[in-house]
Parts: C-alpha cells; sequence; structure tokens
C-alpha cells in the first residue's frame, strides 16, 4: 500500500507532536499513559512521534525512517511496518500489548514507517 | 559479568579467562541440526500457546472481580515468513490455526470495556511503576515488560516466566528482516513470479504467499470462524505453493541467511526453543487435565 493512500486511512491520533529537534537525548523520557500506544524518535522513550489509542483494524501514519523506541501500553498489537518501493511491504516489528522498546537496535533503528493497529 | 569484557584484568589472567570461556562454550555448542531444528521451533510456535495465555490473562483478571471479553494473546513467530499451509487442511479450515482469530473483534470489546471500568489497565499491565522482565536480542533490541499485572500472569502461567515469554516472543524477531530480504534473492525472485502467476490464474492478485495470509488475517481478525472466502483463498494459496515450491525456497534461503545469526547465537535460540517446547508441553498437560 502506498503512503499516499494509508495518509487517507490514517486513523484518529490523539497527539502526534513531531518534535524532531527539540527532545535530545539528554531530555527527561517522555510520558505514556496507560492504554496508549506511544513511539519516540530517539532511544528511551525521548522525543515522541505517536501518542495514540488508535482502534483496531486502523493504520497509523508514523514520520518516515524516525521510530526509535516505543511503549505499548495498548491491549492490543502494534505491528511496525516497513513500505518498500516495488515490493511487499515488511513487519519491522509485531509490538505485542504491554511490552516497552527502550531501543529497537541496528536492526530495526529507523525502519518504520506506519504502524497497524490489531 | 556475561557478555561483558575483562576489563581491569591482566592480559595473562584475562587471555586465560577468555580460554576458559572458549573451551566452556565449544563443549556446549549445539550441532548445526540441533540449531536448525530449534529455529524451526521458534520461528512459527503453535497458536494454542496465544490462546492459552490469554485464557490465563481472563481467569486473573476474573479473579480480581472483573468480568472482560477475552484479551487477545499471539504466539511468537519470524515475521515475513510464509506460514505453513497444505491444501487439504486450507479446504476444511483454511489457514486455520496459523492466524489468530477474532482478534480485531475481541480487542475492540476490550477497548470499550475498559473505557467503561475504571481499575481494569492497572489490573492488566501493572502500576505505572511495576518491575519490568527485560530482554536485549543480540541485534541489539531491547525489549521490557512488567512483572506484575493479569497479562504478565498469563504470561507466566504459560512460559514459566515473564521472561521466557520475553525470548520465545521477541528473539525470533531478530531475523523479521533477513526473513524480508529473502526476496531479494534471485532463486526467489523466480519462485515468486511464477507463484503470482499462478495466483493471478486462481484470480487473485498476490506476489508472495505472506500477502495471501495476512489478507485472510485481516478477514480472520472479525471472526472466529474461516469464512468461505478465506478457505477459497487458502486453498488457491496452498495450491501455488505446491506448484511453485516457493515455500520451501523461501525457508531453506531464510536458513542460509540466518546461518551467520544462528551461528553465533546457537545457545540462544536452543534455550528459546527449550521454552517453546516446555511451554507447549504445559498447554498439553492442562487440556488433558480438564
Amino acid at each position: 500500500m502506498r503512503k499516499t493512500l494509508r495518509a487517507l486511512t490514517v486513523a484518529t491520533v490523539i497527539a502526534v507532536p513531531t518534535t524532531l529537534f527539540t527532545a535530545g537525548p539528554a531530555a527527561a523520557a517522555d510520558t505514556c499513559a496507560s492504554d496508549h500506544f506511544c513511539a519516540y524518535q530517539h532511544a528511551s522513550y525521548r522525543g515522541k512521534l505517536v501518542d495514540s489509542r488508535a482502534a483496531g483494524g486502523a493504520t497509523v501514519d508514523v514520520a518516515n525512517d524516525q521510530v526509535t523506541s516505543a511503549k505499548n501500553r495498548r491491549n492490543m498489537r502494534w505491528d511496525g511496518y516497513n513500505s518498500r518501493t516495488g515490493l511487499p511491504d515488511t513487519v519491522v516489528f509485531r509490538f505485542q500489548a504491554q511490552t516497552n522498546v527502550p531501543n529497537v537496535g541496528s536492526g530495526a533503528n529507523d525502519k518504520i514507517d506506519y504502524f497497524k493497529v490489531n | 559479568m556475561a557478555g561483558g569484557r575483562a576489563e581491569g584484568l591482566r592480559p595473562a589472567a584475562a587471555t586465560a579467562l577468555l580460554l576458559i570461556g572458549t573451551l566452556v562454550a565449544c563443549g556446549d555448542r549445539p550441532s548445526p541440526d540441533e540449531v536448525r531444528a530449534a529455529l524451526r521451533v521458534i520461528a512459527a510456535q503453535p497458536g494454542e500457546l496465544g490462546r492459552a495465555e490469554a485464557a490465563a490473562t481472563l481467569s486473573c483478571l476474573r479473579a480480581k472481580g472483573f468480568d472482560p471479553p477475552p484479551p487477545m494473546a499471539e504466539s511468537g513467530a519470524v515475521q515475513n515468513l510464509p506460514v505453513p499451509v497444505d491444501e487439504r487442511a486450507a479446504r476444511a479450515a483454511g489457514y486455520g490455526d496459523a492466524i489468530p482469530r477474532g482478534a480485531l473483534a475481541d480487542g475492540r470489546k476490550m477497548q470499550r470495556y475498559a473505557e467503561s471500568t475504571p481499575g481494569v489497565d492497572q489490573a492488566l499491565g501493572g502500576p505505572d511503576a511495576a518491575p519490568v522482565a527485560r530482554l536485549v536480542t543480540p541485534n541489539g533490541w531491547e525489549f521490557t515488560s512488567p512483572r506484575t499485572g493479569c497479562v504478565a500472569e498469563g504470561r507466566a502461567a504459560v512460559y514459566g516466566s515473564v521472561g521466557n515469554w520475553l525470548t520465545a516472543f521477541y528473539l525470533p524477531q531478530d531475523l523479521n528482516q533477513t526473513a524480508a530480504d529473502v526476496y531479494l534473492d534471485d532463486g526467489v525472485a523466480t519462485a515468486s513470479a511464477a507463484y503470482q502467476s499462478c495466483m493471478a490464474g486462481e484470480g487473485y492478485h498476490m506476489r508472495i504467499p505472506q500477502e495471501a495470509s495476512e489478507t485472510a488475517r485481516g478477514w480472520a481478525a472479525a471472526g472466529d470462524s474461516p469464512a468461505a472466502r478465506e478457505i477459497a483463498l487458502a486453498t488457491a494459496d496452498a495450491r501455488c505453493r505446491s506448484r511453485t515450491g516457493i515455500a520451501g525456497i523461501w525457508y531453506a534461503e531464510f536458513e542460509r541467511r540466518a546461518a551467520p545469526w544462528l551461528t553465533r547465537n546457537a545457545n540462544r535460540v536452543i534455550g528459546a526453543a527449550a521454552v517453546v517446547r516446555e511451554a507447549t508441553a504445559t498447554v498439553a498437560r492442562r487440556s488433558g487435565d480438564r
């Protein structure tokens, strides 16, 4: 699915403060409320990109290739996808309910282009 | 200091420790066949593990006085690999156990329940500052999960501990990208073209088997039983896999690309497979007890 099409189906995102340059590694970790999913630009939950309670079945766009850490405090699975031109999109990670990722590591760093909520 | 450097030691002592460590590691080294068998165990884990985990979570919530719809849980797997399916089974049950059923409907019910029932979020995930179990994968992914709350209890009931669950669920995902890159192999690309042509003949536009099962996963998420359209798609998928051999070619290339990672992490893979086998035995024992 192309990103332009996805943009039309993006789910309700409660807040998407794209703090790309304001939350450096030295900043305090951003909070993520109970029953929310949050994705961050930096390791250890700094620089919030997504703060969402999107419902199951939704697709949630995120600034391309920026996600480095995330908290899934929802009781739903969030799958991080990588868009590939001319190739099928791939699952970067399948992110189960009530788990956190302080750092996605070198293999997945800056690869997620959108999430699907299940 | 597992995994740490022998900083502060004299060179001779550090060398001796390194030598001993190497000898111990070599003595424990599993055979390549054992490691490949273990990889197959963790790459596609039985769906019943996720269902048992969800049931244990539900039981915990009820013991705390809540009466929610079934929570969702799913078994671990390497993503981006073709899920197993054969034509005979597909005719009867579509993708069967290979894809979760009703997750979307259950998730929506759980969301509504959580919004109208104070305290259930905390009961599920534990308090904000709950202690966590932690896993760092060989590729550097770091995962944490609460050790308290009903989700944690459900995971521990099936896998023995939240730490074991993290291993079973997330260690295989270190190979997600490896499985995805298989598509770039020439032999796989040739098989994919044949598969795509075969599926077009069946009336579907699917480039690889994963697109077929992902489509069915979306349908199955809304309901419990395989619908006619899932059975038709899974049957066509199985038939075209059989004609093109794409699933076997994909998995063989995946194993070849994963070999360096497997060699470096043989004991961790064997350990993760032991967790999955033990969890499967636990679930089977409990089913037998009922």
